[in-house]
């Protein structure tokens, strides 16, 4: 009788030891995957953040779309718009070019004539794959004075 | 026969030691992570804040151009002892420094075109003991 009792209890408490230890490992995993996701993030924002520095320094190069889509074409991955309005570009993961790439920089062009040159604003957006919010997005301008090369 | 007794202790102290060692990685994985995505953030909002300077900059030029170079001494801009005028826009904690000058053709040269950090020197010393009594 006293036996049978101790081979219940040994059961009970192997038992909740493997309910305890999974649970442990339940919210573990959890964490771990917020962990991942936020690094994840990290790494998207940033890369975001620098594919906008280098199209708003293009902008400021550039005297207009012809020649800012120029500046930032290799291998085919950027494209005026066909209303002239701004250029897109795309970039893969490494932030390489890649007409494929999941990164899409999307770069605004609004000219104002003044009377000593042209004030451009440019509203620069990166999204990530195929989602029409932007990871990061940034406003600039430049000034491109008449008759400055 | 004799019956050898299984004894839950040791395994117990095993998972217990396993399931620390798990908690503690996944703080620190967690925390790290964390961290990155702060720091991320934050240099996403600098590198906004520098163009937002770069736009007001490029403004600034534009007004520069349609500005008789005759009436720089009466817009309120500094001038050093070399004739260079300065003028310096804020954005957030980031600051930008011009310094321009009107060349004979009528027209302004940028002399200087300078993105700068607010800085102050943290001066205390905390709990640290300073020396004296």
């Amino acid at each position: 009788m006293k036996r049978n009792g101790q081979i219940t209890a040994f059961y009970f408490e192997t038992l909740l030891l493997i309910v305890v230890f999974l649970l442990i490992i339940l919210v573990l995993t959890q964490v771990f995957g917020l962990a991942r996701q936020q690094t994840a993030a990290a790494r998207q924002l940033t890369d975001a953040v620098v594919l906008a520095g280098n199209a708003a320094e293009a902008v400021s190069a550039s005297r207009d779309p012809a020649e800012l889509c120029s500046l930032l074409n290799e291998n085919g991955n950027a494209e005026v718009l066909p209303d002239t309005s701004g250029v897109t570009a795309r970039y893969d993961d490494g932030k390489n070019p890649d007409p494929l790439g999941a990164f899409r920089v999307e770069v605004s062009w609004q000219p104002e004539k003044t009377a000593e040159g042209t004030m451009v604003s440019s509203e620069i957006r990166v999204c990530y794959g195929s989602s029409e919010q932007p990871v990061y997005s940034l406003e600039t301008a430049s000034f491109k004075e008449e008759g400055a090369a | 026969m004799k019956q050898i007794p299984i004894k839950l202790g040791p395994l117990t102290l095993l998972l217990t030691v396993i399931s620390i060692c798990l908690t503690v990685l996944a703080i620190l994985s967690f925390t790290t992570a964390r961290a990155d995505l702060r720091l991320a953030e934050k240099y996403a909002d600098t590198v906004r804040s520098r163009y937002a300077l770069e736009k007001q900059g490029q403004a600034f030029r534009q007004e520069l151009s349609e500005t008789d170079p005759a009436d720089y001494g009466l817009s309120g801009w500094e001038r050093d002892k070399d004739g260079v005028y300065h003028t310096v826009l804020k954005q957030d904690d980031l600051s930008l420094s011009i310094g321009f000058c009107p060349n004979e053709k009528g027209k302004t040269d940028i002399l200087q075109w300078q993105h700068t950090k607010d800085w102050a020197e943290d001066e205390s010393i905390g709990q640290l003991w300073d020396g004296g009594f």
